[in-house]
């Protein structure tokens, strides 16, 4: 590298980026709610990075809205509609405790578990959402804004109203997050290039399965977890979100939280 | 210039001529030396043809291997090993209108499911039953049905793929189903993944693939593949 360009990378290139708030290689600047963004959504294009790990033992504490679980709906008709997918996931969730905010429908029996997505109800949310979010119209899939507007106006509709509250800010908000489940509210992931994983359960063994989606994604996020292993060198402390995905083919899923980027709002439903 | 390069041409034509006249001269002296050059000549045009035809030969050996080499069904048995590989993408997936049950009685089929029909959470329209299909020649892959048993409360989802074709996302399920079960003499592979219960096996050359939420533990799993065994 010749002399001018070490003096652009050593000197220049900090002060530009300390400048727009980039803090090195780990935070970034609080993303606006702007449309530059638009999320697709996508299918996996499952590059499997497997990682094992043998524990002598190992313990998991969750903090999870009650009930813990979200509905789990997907759509293999309606393109890029991962907005659309995501907000008829909080809208099922929250129809737990809000009455008919699916009219017609329950979206769980009474003892708080989600019922599998319906051949009526659950099409007509996810074709109603899409509308109302405007997937599609300006550009492929949704902005942030397209999402928050298109989500409150349906909750609107049946008499209700929203608020969003940022939980990233350069980082992933944890305390605040979990903060928020305590309170039985879930949360809109924005993922602009989303790895989520799978653990396998295999008795002194997780297998640990990263997965990549193709396309800016939306999630719905509804627990923490933490998991401690003891291993036999030493300890290991995992943490992640866990989300509905949205998609067909993994619908619960964990998105590591020390490494998540994007941005994150809390719904708060009134 | 030119006069250098006249100069040049002279010597090289006259270095030929000289070169030339020294070996008549030495074929006279040596007639024996022109006979063998005269029979290394024969030789020569005679093996003349085996350059291309070796050329030819060698390629031929080297491109039908690799040609076989990538036809599936070169050394497999076409009765079991008749399988194909669908990558993301490659298939989809939408609602059809029968039931898996519904498609046995219309067509003779003996596929497997799961008869929660009549104990189903918001009965008919609570059981969804999908088809995968090939997204280029839309040929149907096998099924995908969901419900929940409206007293158990367990959420199903039970995928029936023809032929043990390979979907990819299904495929990896194989991989890490790693513990083994017998059922009913049929060996089933499952795996806890992410607070669900998830199993395998083959049955009458096509694979199933269940899974269940807010089952209780891996016996539940042993359960229901025990039910949908008993419709074989």
């Amino acid at each position: 590298m010749g002399i001018l360009g070490k003096v652009i990378s050593s000197v220049v290139v900090p002060i530009f980026m300390s400048f727009c708030g980039i803090d090195g290689a780990v935070t970034i600047a609080e993303s606006a709610v702007t449309d530059n963004n638009r999320y697709i959504g996508g299918q996996s294009i499952a590059l499997y990075a497997n990682e094992t790990i043998e524990y002598i033992d190992k313990t998991v504490i969750d903090d999870v809205v009650s009930p813990k679980a979200v509905p789990v709906y997907y759509t293999d008709t309606l393109p890029n509609a991962c907005g659309a997918v995501a907000g008829a996931i909080a809208v099922g969730y929250y129809d737990y405790y809000y009455e008919n905010m699916i009219p017609g429908w329950k979206s769980a029996l009474s003892s708080g578990r989600f019922k599998t997505m319906d051949s009526v109800y659950v099409p007509k949310l996810l074709q109603q959402l899409y509308n109302d979010m405007r997937t599609n119209v300006v550009a492929p899939g949704v902005s942030e804004n397209e999402f928050l507007t298109g989500f409150s106006d349906y909750v609107n509709s049946n008499g209700y109203s929203a608020e969003y509250r940022s939980i990233w800010n350069g980082r992933f908000d944890v305390q605040a997050f979990k903060s928020s489940l305590k309170n039985n509210e879930v949360s809109v992931l924005f993922l602009p290039s989303c790895k989520y994983n799978t653990i396998d359960d295999c008795d002194g063994v997780d297998i640990i399965t990263e997965n990549t989606i193709a396309g800016n994604h939306i999630m719905v996020a509804y627990g923490y977890r933490e998991v401690n292993y003891r291993l036999r060198n030493g300890m290991r402390t995992d943490t992640y979100i866990m989300v509905a995905t949205g998609l067909s083919d993994v619908k619960v899923a964990y998105v590591k939280a020390d490494t998540f980027m994007g941005s994150a709002y809390v719904i708060r439903l009134g | 210039m030119k006069e250098e390069r006249k100069f040049d041409n002279y010597v090289r034509d006259s270095e030929k001529v000289h070169t030339n006249r020294v070996l008549s001269d030495i074929k006279l002296v040596h007639p024996e030396l022109d006979k063998k050059q005269s029979n290394r000549n024969k030789i020569k045009k005679r093996l003349a043809w085996i350059v291309p035809f070796a050329t030819i030969a060698v390629c031929t050996a080297i491109i039908i291997p690799c040609v076989l080499l990538n036809d599936k069904n070169i050394g497999k048995n076409p009765d079991t090993d008749n399988r194909y590989g669908y990558q993301i993408g490659d298939y989809n997936t939408r609602v059809v209108n029968s039931t898996i049950k519904e498609y046995n009685e219309q067509t003779g089929s003996e596929l497997l499911y799961l008869d929660w029909y009549d104990v189903c959470v918001d009965g008919k329209t609570g059981c969804v039953t999908r088809e995968y299909f090939d997204v280029k020649t839309d040929e149907r892959l096998g099924f995908l049905e969901t419900m929940m048993h409206e007293e158990k409360e367990i959420a199903m989802e039970l995928s029936v793929v023809f032929n043990d074709n390979s979907l990819q996302r299904l495929a990896a399920d194989i991989e890490s189903c790693k513990i083994e079960a017998k059922i009913n003499n049929v060996d089933v592979f499952w795996v806890k993944r992410n607070d669900n219960f998830i199993g395998t096996f083959l049955w009458n050359k096509n694979r199933y693939f269940l899974n269940l939420t807010y089952a209780p533990d891996e016996n539940a799993l042993f359960e229901i593949v025990e039910e949908i065994l008993t419709k074989k």
